[in-house]
């Protein structure tokens, strides 16, 4: 006799009156799924969903050898008995091929200054007339030497703020410092700027085309729901033209002038577009359908549709724009339908986070976002560097610093040296944190090798870098994200599957690799 | 007066040692040892200060403390294995 | 002393006045080492304090360093005990993966950081004292228990315990003296 499904939590399954044979199955996890079926998944990450019988056939060691489900667990390798351990070993290996490297992420806040004010800054804002918190241009050299000294062969220098246009010169320092330092170095070399576009103008836009700098920016929906959120004031300048006002309008102007540009020099229009990033606000949640319909009018081809999170300022407002996770996964469900059925009308569109979940179930790879692998990027995958010349192995833990806890501060860039950076204790400790064979819950989630969950989160919402994901916000986004890609992975409909399997195609944009000049 | 007593097999002489001297600049510390426990009288003249001193540095003792013990088996010890530099 | 609300009364007793809630642990269900990183994720919001109420019973005091009535004291006592299963379950999980944790810390720290640079070999002082070894990793298995025969320990803080070999708890690196 077995419990009724519906008093058991989500992804439990009733193995009340089943006699488990411990003999049969190699190392599995599991997860139920709606529909009587449950999702199988192995030590390298390779899964099969099977019906609820077929799973207790599987349990308890009932499987024909000459069956169909037998083969299928034979050839996803969950039998002991055709355990093949070079398979598994390979596709470990092949999941895990980031570990091999450095950091190659790298964020320089070249200023706090910020031209807008956004109700969720992320990134402690100062006012503009704090030009003590723009980057000098010896500390800007220094970030730039360590970080070429990774032994990541591919680079990304990322500019962030507060509004990096603000400290415009030492952005063209950086790049042609590091272009210039790269060219003895040889490393695969990338600029990307996060910038609001409000401060950008034709000479600025000529300068990062020409550098080949790589532009993201935001874009939180409709232009209602953007310039609420973040405040661009309004400015009559001495000629009597206005500018500002809507934050909205003068990031769409530059976006379509973007990619414009990049048409205008020859570059393939289904690949180089402004990258833009949403912020995900209760504000947000009913709007689903109007945040695709935004993004696909601006020609963008990818929408991460990222919760809020605590970093910054954003706690002190949290209250007021935060929500419960289940109301997040009811607005993700809607709006991936959503771009799911734009997909089968012909629209290229994909959402970042299913792209990222799909490249590791379905690839069995992973496109290393830093966030969500196990170990965790902190440190031995990014390093963020602050306007001052601190060092931080994330972000958040540069905005952590911010709001005045220092954990996550590894040292100056005056007198750090990179390995005494990247073998600093906290970096081991987060190592450590941020293994998901290390951490309760995970090591039993049938998800665990897709997964990963940023210590530095954990820490600022918990307490502790560990963290318990029971209680944890990002974890409950994983899971219920999780879940419904599953749910449509079992499905199997052939036109959906075919939009996944292409949301899973990695492009490369070759054009933004800095060549060495000889 | 504020009595703080810190039981010795959960807090490392050298933990209490050390916070005791972080602290002492801000409040008179008597020491003795009871039995199983270091006593710390607090005194201070400014209202308030004694109890907080005690507190504080109960909690500092206990950070020193886990401090200590990661160093020789915790996961720091681990940390520190992965880098080949605990020789 | 009061009851909190859903937790058994022998275990919790909360000083609402006091702005103190206290928990009594079993060391057989929660180890040291995980009744001290589950009160170090405190030490930021309370003051801890540890004690011993029994000999395999530990007692822990949080006081919240802001003012917390009944429902804040019971808030603070509940995540507690919910620290204290996720570090004890997490210890366990370590001991038992040692082998593939160790494996990726190796590689993921050793791969970030590559070998050193000839500068970075250059500075190595190379003269520094001895470090200290305190689990005896650097001793010969004779030297670690003294064996006949066997040299003298490189250093006190490797030696074993003089009387009659027997080791010294690994955990356990206070100074038993005390300077009162």
């Amino acid at each position: 006799m077995t419990a009724p499904s519906s008093t058991l939590p989500a992804g439990a399954f009733p193995l009340g009156g089943l006699t488990t044979d411990a003999s049969f199955p190699a190392f599995f996890r599991y997860r139920a799924l709606p529909g009587d079926r449950v999702l199988l998944t192995n030590l390298e990450g390779n899964f099969l969903v099977l019906a609820a019988d077929e799973f207790r056939a599987f349990a308890s060691g009932q499987v024909d050898p000459g069956s169909e489900l037998y083969a299928r667990l034979r050839d996803g390798n969950f039998l002991r008995a055709h355990f093949d351990t070079e398979r598994a070993a390979e596709g470990l290996r092949r999941r895990k091929r980031f570990l091999g490297y450095g950091p190659n992420l790298h964020m320089l806040v070249v200023t706090l200054r910020c031209n807008e004010t956004c109700v969720y800054c992320h990134a402690s804002r100062a006012p503009m007339e704090a030009t003590h918190t723009d980057m000098s241009r010896e500390t800007a050299e220094r970030c730039v030497d360590l970080a070429l000294s990774s032994t990541s062969p591919g680079i990304t220098l990322e500019f962030q703020g507060g509004e990096p246009l603000v400290n415009f010169d030492v952005v063209k320092h950086v790049i042609e410092y590091a272009r210039e330092k790269n060219a003895t170095i040889g490393k695969a070399l990338e600029f990307t700027m996060v910038s609001n576009l409000a401060m950008m103008d034709e000479e600025k836009l000529a300068y990062l085309m020409a550098q080949r700098v790589q532009i993201c920016t935001s874009i939180d929906g409709p232009q209602g729901l953007h310039d609420k959120q973040r405040k661009l004031p309004a400015l009559k300048l001495a000629s009597g033209e206005k500018t500002g006002g809507s934050a909205w309008e003068a990031a769409v102007h530059w976006i379509r002038r973007i990619n414009e540009a990049y048409e205008q020099q020859g570059l393939d229009p289904t690949l180089y577009r402004v990258e833009a990033l949403l912020t995900t606000t209760r504000d947000t949640l009913p709007l689903w359908k109007e945040v695709v319909d935004q993004y696909v009018d601006l020609g963008c081809r990818a929408l991460f549709l990222r919760p809020i999170d605590p970093f910054g300022f954003a706690e002190r407002t949290g209250p007021r724009l935060e929500y419960p996770r289940a109301e997040y996964l009811e607005f993700y469900r809607r709006a991936v339908d959503y771009m799911i059925e734009l997909n089968l009308q012909g629209v290229q569109v994909l959402e970042r986070y299913a792209a990222i979940f799909l490249t590791k179930i379905l690839r069995g790879e992973d496109p290393n976002f830093l966030d969500i692998r196990s170990p965790s990027g902190a440190g031995i995958g990014a390093l963020a560097y602050n306007y001052d010349g601190g060092i931080f192995t994330c972000d958040e833990g540069r905005m952590l610093h911010e709001t005045g806890d220092d954990t996550f501060l590894l040292g100056h860039v005056s007198d750090a040296t990179y390995r005494g950076v990247v073998g600093h204790e906290t970096v081991r400790a987060l190592v450590l944190a941020g293994n998901l064979d290390a951490r309760p819950d995970c090591v039993n989630c049938a998800y665990q090798p897709y997964c990963g969950v940023a210590p530095s989160h954990s820490h600022k919402t918990q307490g502790t870098i560990f963290g318990r994901m029971r209680e944890s916000s990002v974890c409950a986004v994983h899971k219920g994200i999780q879940d419904y890609l599953f749910e449509k992975i079992a499905d199997a409909d052939p036109g959906v599957m075919e939009v996944f399997e292409r949301w899973t195609t990695i492009r490369p944009r070759e054009h933004f690799i800095q060549s060495v000049d000889p | 007066m504020t009595e703080l007593r810190l039981h010795r097999g959960l807090y490392g002489a050298n933990a209490i040692d050390e916070a005791v001297a972080i602290y002492a600049p801000h409040a008179e510390i008597a020491r003795e040892v009871d039995g199983d426990h270091v006593v710390l009288r607090v005194t201070s003249d400014r209202e308030g200060r004694a109890e907080r001193v005690a507190k504080e540095l109960a909690n500092y003792a206990l950070g020193l403390t886990v401090q200590g013990r990661d160093a020789v088996g915790g996961v720091g010890a681990l940390a520190n294995d992965a880098n080949g530099e605990s020789q | 002393m009061g009851e909190v609300a859903g937790m058994p009364d022998a275990q919790v007793e909360a000083e609402v006045a006091e702005g103190r809630v206290t928990l009594v642990v079993d060391e057989s269900v929660y180890p040291l080492d995980a009744v001290y990183g589950a009160t170090y994720t405190f030490i930021d919001r309370c003051y801890v304090l540890l004690d011993r109420a029994a000999p395999t019973r530990l007692r822990i005091s949080l006081t919240p360093k802001h003012d917390a009535d009944a429902d804040a004291l019971r808030a603070y006592v509940g995540e507690l005990q919910n620290e204290l299963l996720s570090c004890a379950w997490r210890s366990q999980i370590v001991r038992e993966n040692r082998a593939v944790i160790e494996a990726v810390t190796l590689r993921a720290v050793s791969g970030a950081m590559g070998p050193p640079s000839l500068d970075e070999l250059e500075d190595f002082d190379f003269s520094e004292e001895p470090f200290e070894d305190p689990l005896g990793i650097g001793l010969s298995w004779e030297e670690k228990y003294k064996k006949k025969g066997a040299a003298d320990g490189p250093s006190a803080a490797a030696a074993p315990a003089a009387d009659g070999g027997e080791e010294r708890d690994a955990d356990d690196n206070r100074d038993e003296t005390e300077s009162a």
